[in-house]
């Protein structure tokens, strides 16, 4: 009889539960892609575009819906609060993999960007972030014809799980904050473009100081910064050799640097780089050249 | 049996995370810190030996038993309940800071003191059991938890994302003297053997202390991880931004082909398991420690029925516990905690040396 009335208190103790404050999954908005423009308004000069994605029980290529929501406001956090009285559901962050910033914005000041990303709590740490060309609106409302699921296209060309291309460099919101705030290191993010039909380009690499854009890179030399400062293996490489045109696949990339201290202030790069082909193995050696470079 | 050393060791060392010590470690990383992890091994390792020596000499007996030996009456209860009140101040913290970390991190529109009632409950009644219980609690614990906090190590320590030029900058500045809280934080990761204070009870008459280089390895590497891992992941200016700072390293790692794709969320649900067993085991020791003060009151490792002092003692606690997140807050906390850390390093040095001495003229005696 001991165990009836403790049973009966504890079963009273589920009663002061008041029910978890999460919401169901049906009454959620996913905002699977952030744009961030600047606009001319000088009193609202962030403009919000949340790429909301829209359930649909179709999955095949072509059949993924998405609704766009755009609004000007004041300040990012202030902007996306006002977005909830324009959407009949709660907004979730949770799967937000893709942050576009506007081309302006990029090249005006990133700061107060980066300050709002990395503080909200449902944000990832780990979500891609890329400048949009000529803005981020224009490029989410892109409705590409093979994308499955809301948003993917622009995810999947991000990290390693579907295309991989050299031409691409690939910048999580973790490392963009570390690079922003690090001695010594400046952020790098990759260029995305629209293409004349319903598809994006991305084979060009900005590079920034701490406040903003400072070069956008064109394609080879994008390409020729991801295989020398992320080692990226799998392209190829072009040239002559004793007269003849000869295109080499690259297996193999190894890429050293230290700094040597010349009179005075300034500094040199010094870089050795090696690549291997598994075709040509016996011109491996001869490739490894020095390049030099002040800094 | 060797185990149960190694159990409380290993819980004490990861449950680091939740007492600021990367945090504060991270504040002096330009000033002393690595230096402290080099002295704070030391220290941490000298006074391991020197305990588990000392305890070696009492089979089966806790720390107030020990002081009832040497001291008269009042200066011996005086002791213990001095001694409880550190053990139960430890549990403060740790489950406060969690509360908040729920809050933080999993939804913000939660009452903080509505999670931490639900938190202090459940720990409550685990400390209530008997200490071979508590003790058998602490071992299904470390033995689910542990392999997916390695597991989570591990995968921060291989990550390509790792910059290893950052870790390289800050264990240069290993010529700064240590500081003090640094020392203190350092320290408290190799703690771990002070839990023997109330479960050498358990341990038989001809029990020997075996493999103790172990603990001062794996404490080393706990600290090395800690605190350079998320420098690595975070850069040498940005890391010193964030106070959960482990709960952002892990967020900043993916699992792409797990369960769930945010390690955040894996890792929040591990401290939550190990904050709680960590409580249990503090509680429960500062609730024996009280009850070896009381009159008449005979150490037990495993009574069949749970004594009615148990409950009120615990209870107690619990109380205590809820006001002391009542009157702070997030800020005072934190620093209520760096100031605690100092405190307990003194404290565990003097009452080491303090035992370690004891035993020896005890045995000179006999």
């Amino acid at each position: 009889m001991n165990r009836l009335p403790r049973m009966t208190l504890l079963l009273l103790l589920v009663a002061l539960l008041g029910g978890c404050g999460f919401k169901d999954i049906d009454k959620r908005f996913f905002v699977v892609a952030l744009g961030i423009d600047l606009t001319d308004n000088e009193k609202k000069p962030y403009r919000i575009t949340l790429q909301l994605a829209v359930p649909s029980p179709k999955i095949e290529p072509g059949a993924s819906m998405h609704q766009i929501e755009t609004i000007d406001a004041e300040s990012i956090s202030e902007g996306v609060r006002m977005l909830k009285a324009y959407v009949d559901k709660e907004l979730d962050f949770g799967h937000c993999k893709v942050f576009l910033l506007g081309e302006k914005l990029a090249r005006s000041g990133y700061e107060d960007v980066l300050q709002f990303m990395s503080r909200r709590r449902d944000i990832q740490s780990v979500a891609d972030i890329a400048i949009g060309r000529p803005d981020a609106e224009s490029l989410l409302k892109i409705k590409p014809v093979s994308e499955r699921y809301p948003g993917n296209t622009l995810f999947l060309s991000f990290g390693s799980d579907g295309t991989e291309s050299s031409y691409t460099y690939v910048e999580s919101l973790s490392d963009f904050s570390r690079r922003a705030g690090e001695e010594g290191l400046d952020p790098i993010l990759p260029v995305v473009m629209k293409d004349k039909k319903d598809s994006f380009i991305m084979n060009r690499t900005a590079l920034l100081n701490k406040k903003k854009v400072k070069l956008i890179l064109s394609p080879s030399e994008s390409q020729l910064f991801n295989q020398i400062a992320s080692d990226f293996v799998k392209s190829s490489m072009h040239g002559n050799f004793e007269g003849m045109p000869l295109v080499v696949s690259i297996t193999e990339i190894h890429s050293r640097y230290r700094f040597v201290k010349l009179e005075g202030d300034e500094c040199l790069e010094r870089s050795k780089w090696e690549l291997c082909s598994r075709k040509r193995r016996m011109a491996c050696s001869s490739r490894s050249g020095r390049t030099s470079r002040s800094s | 049996m060797n185990r149960y050393v190694f159990y409380n060791f290993i819980l004490v060392s990861f449950i680091n995370l939740m007492l600021y010590v990367p945090h504060i470690l991270i504040q002096y990383r330009y000033t002393g810190a690595v230096s402290s992890i080099a002295a704070g091994s030391v220290i941490g390792t000298v006074l391991l030996y020197l305990y588990t020596s000392a305890l070696a000499r009492y089979p089966g007996k806790g720390l107030p038993e020990i002081l009832k030996i040497h001291f008269p009456g009042w200066p011996a209860t005086v002791l213990t309940l001095f001694f409880a009140i550190m053990w139960w101040f430890a549990t403060t913290v740790v489950v406060v800071a969690y509360a908040i970390l729920i809050n933080r991190f999993f939804n913000p529109d939660v009452n903080t003191t509505v999670i931490l009632l639900t938190l202090v409950l459940a720990c409550g009644y685990a400390a209530t059991r008997s200490t071979l219980t508590v003790m058998f609690v602490i071992e299904i614990g470390v033995i689910i938890n542990a392999p997916i906090i390695m597991f989570i190590l591990f995968k921060a320590v291989r990550s390509p994302q790792l910059n290893w030029d950052a870790i390289r900058v800050v264990a240069n500045y290993i010529t700064a003297m240590p500081s003090i809280t640094a020392l203190a934080a350092a320290s408290f990761v190799f703690t771990g053997y002070i839990n023997l204070s109330l479960f050498n009870r358990l341990f038989p008459p001809n029990f020997r202390f075996k493999f103790r280089w172990v603990y001062p390895t794996f404490g080393l590497a706990i600290l090395l991880v800690t605190f350079f891992v998320p420098i690595g992941f975070h850069g040498t200016e940005t890391v010193n931004r964030y106070i959960y700072i482990w709960s952002v390293t892990a967020d900043s790692l993916l699992m792409q082909y797990g369960f769930i794709e945010r390690v955040l969320f894996l890792f929040l649900i591990v401290f939550l398991n190990l904050t709680l067993v960590y409580t249990m085991s503090g509680c429960h020791q500062a609730m024996e420690f009280i009850k070896s003060c009381l009159p008449g009151e005979k150490a037990e490792i495993d009574s069949p029925e749970t004594p009615v002092s148990n409950y009120v003692i615990v209870s107690c606690f619990a109380l205590l516990t809820m006001i002391f997140q009542l009157l702070t807050n997030e800020k005072l906390n934190m620093q209520i905690t760096s100031y605690w850390l100092v405190l307990r390093m003194f404290i565990e040095f003097f009452s080491v040396i303090g035992i370690f001495i004891l035993s020896r003229r005890r045995s000179r005696a006999v």
